[in-house]
C-alpha cells in the first residue's frame, strides 16, 4: 500500500509540481485592438 | 530498496531536463508496477517477510517481472513507447531508467533474482544481500537521496521563471523522498 502512495505522490504530484514550477510565464494579453 | 530508485529518477530529471518528470519516477519503479498487477492478479508474483517488520527483511518471488530476461523485455517494451512518444534518445534514456530497477536490486535483494521468466532451466538466483546489512542499504539509499534532491532542486531553480516556484517543486520533492525513506526504513 506504502508503495502505491509514494508512487501517485510521485509520479503525478512531483510530475506536475516540476510542471508547473518550470512552464514559462504566460504573456500579458494586450486590451483592445 | 525503494527511495533510492526515485533518488535516482530526480537525479537523471536535472541531466535531461526536456524528459518529463513523471515519466523518470514512474520508470524506476515500472518492474514493481507490474509486479503489483502480477501479484494482485492472483498472486503470480508474490513476496514474504524473513523477520515481518523490519526493513529490508523480504524474499521476493518475482520470478517475471525480476528475472534479468524480464527485466530487459519490460526495458524495451517502456522504451520502445516512450521513444514512439519523444523520440529515440528519450526511448533510450527510458528503458535504461526501467532497467536501472533491476541493477540496485541485484545489489540488496538476497538471491531470488532469476536469470530467466519462470526461473526456466533452473539456473543459478541473483542477488547479493546488501538487506542483510540494513543499515548499510539505508545509506546507499540516502545517498541516492540526498544527490537526487540536491541535484533536482539546483535543476528546477534554474528552469523556472520564479524562484518559489522552484522552491515548492524542490521542496516536496526533497520531503517525499525523506519520508519516504523513513517510512520504509520503520515499516
Amino acid at each position: 500500500m506504502d508503495f502505491l502512495i509514494f508512487l501517485i505522490l510521485f509520479v503525478v504530484l512531483c510530475g506536475w509540481l516540476d510542471h508547473w514550477a518550470t512552464r514559462a510565464a504566460e504573456p500579458v494579453a494586450k486590451e483592445g485592438r | 530498496m525503494f527511495i533510492g530508485h526515485f533518488g535516482l529518477a530526480a537525479a537523471v530529471k536535472a541531466r535531461e531536463p526536456r524528459v518529463p518528470l513523471w515519466s523518470l519516477m514512474l520508470a524506476t519503479q515500472f518492474l514493481d508496477v507490474v509486479f503489483v498487477a502480477l501479484y494482485l492478479a492472483g498472486g503470480i508474483e508474490s513476496f514474504k517477510a524473513v523477520a515481518p517488520g523490519t526493513y529490508g527483511e523480504a524474499l521476493i518471488n518475482a520470478q517475471y517481472t525480476h528475472s534479468l530476461l524480464g527485466a530487459l523485455l519490460l526495458s524495451a517494451l517502456y522504451g520502445g513507447l516512450s521513444a514512439r512518444r519523444w523520440g529515440r534518445r528519450t526511448g533510450w534514456l527510458l528503458g535504461a531508467m526501467v532497467f536501472s530497477h533491476w541493477l540496485l536490486d541485484l545489489l540488496v535483494h538476497r538471491a531470488d533474482l532469476p536469470l530467466l521468466p519462470g526461473n526456466a532451466g533452473g539456473l543459478p538466483l541473483l542477488g547479493l544481500g546488501l538487506w542483510q546489512v540494513p543499515w548499510a542499504t539505508a545509506v546507499i539509499e540516502g545517498v541516492l537521496l540526498v544527490v537526487g534532491a540536491v541535484l533536482y532542486f539546483r535543476s528546477v531553480r534554474q528552469r523556472a521563471p520564479v524562484t518559489w516556484r522552484a522552491m515548492v517543486s524542490g521542496g516536496v520533492m526533497a520531503a517525499l523522498l525523506v519520508l519516504g525513506l523513513v517510512v520504509d526504513v520503520l515499516s
